[in-house]
């Protein structure tokens, strides 16, 4: 199959494919996918380019020789997940007596497709702004500026006086709350 | 705008693809169309993956070159692969586990398809049988023979075009029934889909307004609260019938939102124009914004006393966006 039509398969359907007929095609489509976005996590962790990528480099031999031995259902949180422990193993090496955590981070695994199927857009409106109401005066704020308003995040910083930092991480923490509220209540 | 703020209030669930190599580059670089802006950054406002990519890199300086540095590793010759069972690793839980790889299921010895076969030959000796039954009772000669306790040998029986036409009248108001019971369950589904939709519309403008303050002629409840609908019944159908007039005011862009596209491609004299008559009115809805914009436009114009003068007019007077103006001025002190 020529290359072009690899762009169109899954993340899944390329894992498959490398796994299963050790596909260098599908391979190459995945490292092109997400190296560069695996790079950026490990700089930010490891903070020295050289180890970052070796760190890419790591990983995505492991994922060549072994990834038919991992039951990875979604590769990208898979491939977050595993990048962050990589990661964090080289920074225990570094320094044994340093207390890190792997957090299993919630936010990369996230599947919310339900949500669309349970409840018609009226109900999603009416229980997304009943959460809204829930979230705290800064999540609250930035995410109304961000999402209701429509503005980019410097607009919002602008707006709110918190640092840019403040705002992404109030927006991702008020999204994620927003989420798990709405789908406490289709549960229930 | 309700239109808008809803459209924009669901992209809370949307999730798009992660960023590719050059968007990622451009984003660094502030290098995007505010289109463009938009999307990705509401899609790092979802994917963790990217976010956290963008934190890694902002800090390096020349992207470009250590992304260019980055080359797919050579590939080790595997030896063919064994069946072994999949390791146990501490893999993410998904919600939904849906098969992506498609395998071949085990073959199994399927009783259905010579029961099935069994149950229509029963079927259609069993019809035939009927058939011969009444085809007997109907017909002349068949009935002689029944009277005579016999039937003649090598008469095989058959319809008579009467009964041929009952059953197929029969079938038919069978048929017409069952379309008729069909109808009336799918009008009661309509029915009752609408009930909800309208009472999620009532509960929706009813929390618009409580959250905009406006006085209410009955206490809004929110949706789960359905004992006291009927009481409000009225009062909300008023509320909802002027959020919809509101709606259809505010689909018109007005000056500021076109001072606002303006302000965000950068042209900030053109935005500056735009901002003026709201800025002048102040019982504009959007005359704090207006005064903040401004200000921030002549800022980027390099005009700092106006801006400066913007900037304290909103501190006075304690408008929205205080805090905002506040870190404007200490920042304009800064650099003067």
């Amino acid at each position: 199959m020529p290359n072009n039509n690899y762009r169109n398969l899954s993340d899944e359907d390329l894992l498959h494919r490398l796994s299963v007929k050790q596909d260098q095609e599908a391979f190459q489509n995945l490292y092109q996918r997400y190296a560069h976005l695996a790079l950026g996590l490990c700089l930010k962790y490891l903070k020295d380019t050289e180890q970052a990528k070796d760190a890419v480099q790591n990983i995505f031999l492991r994922l060549w020789s072994n990834g038919d031995q991992y039951a990875i259902r979604k590769f990208k949180p898979w491939l977050y997940q595993v990048t962050k422990n990589h990661c964090l193993m080289e920074l225990r090496k570094k320094d044994p007596n340093q207390k890190i955590v792997a957090e299993w981070d919630l936010e990369a695994t996230e599947n919310d497709e339900g949500l669309h199927r349970h409840l018609s857009r009226e109900q999603l409106l009416l229980q997304l702004m009943m959460c809204l109401r829930q979230l705290n005066n800064e999540q609250k704020s930035c995410i109304q500026y961000f999402y209701l308003h429509q503005k980019s995040y410097s607009e919002t910083a602008e707006l709110t006086g918190y640092e840019a930092r403040q705002v992404k991480s109030h927006i991702q923490n008020g999204r994620r709350n927003l989420k798990n509220c709405v789908k406490q209540k289709v549960n229930n | 705008m309700e239109a808008n703020t809803d459209d924009g209030l669901l992209q809370v669930l949307d999730s798009s693809a992660c960023l590719g190599k050059s968007q990622l580059t451009r984003y660094l670089k502030k290098d995007l169309y505010p289109e463009e802006l938009r999307a990705v950054e509401l899609h790092l406002s979802s994917c963790a993956l990217c976010s956290d990519a963008v934190d890694g890199l902002e800090a390096n300086s020349d992207n470009d070159a250590l992304l260019a540095s980055l080359t797919m590793p050579t590939l080790p010759q595997l030896p063919p692969k064994e069946k072994t069972k999949p390791k146990e690793t501490p893999t993410i839980p998904a919600p939904t586990p849906k098969p992506t790889i498609k395998s071949t299921p085990p073959k199994r010895f399927n009783l259905g398809k010579p029961v099935g076969i069994a149950a229509a030959m029963a079927l259609i000796i069993g019809a035939g049988y009927w058939l011969y039954k009444n085809g007997s009772t109907s017909n002349p000669s068949a009935s002689e023979d029944v009277s005579t306790g016999k039937v003649a040998e090598g008469n095989e029986p058959h319809d008579s075009p009467t009964v041929a036409s009952s059953k197929a009248m029969d079938t038919a108001l069978l048929l017409a029934e069952k379309k008729k019971l069909d109808y009336t369950v799918s009008a009661q589904r309509i029915e009752a889909n609408r009930k909800k939709k309208r009472d999620s519309l009532q509960a929706l403008a009813a929390l618009r307004q409580a959250d905009t303050n406006k006085p209410v002629a009955v206490a809004s409840a929110p949706a789960e609260a359905t004992s006291d609908r009927k009481a409000v019944a009225d009062a909300e159908k008023n509320e909802a019938t002027k959020a919809k007039q509101a709606i259809t005011d505010l689909n018109e862009m007005t000056d500021f939102d076109k001072g606002m596209v303006q302000y965000r491609r950068g042209n900030y004299a053109e935005a500056l124009e735009l901002f003026k008559r709201p800025e002048k009115d102040d019982s504009d809805p959007k005359h704090w914004d207006a005064v903040f914009y401004t200000a921030l436009s002549n800022k980027f114009l390099d005009k700092k006393r106006r801006a400066r003068k913007g900037f304290e007019k909103i501190v006075e007077a304690n408008a929205p966006y205080t805090r905002a103006a506040q870190k404007q001025l200490a920042e304009m002190k800064n650099e003067d």
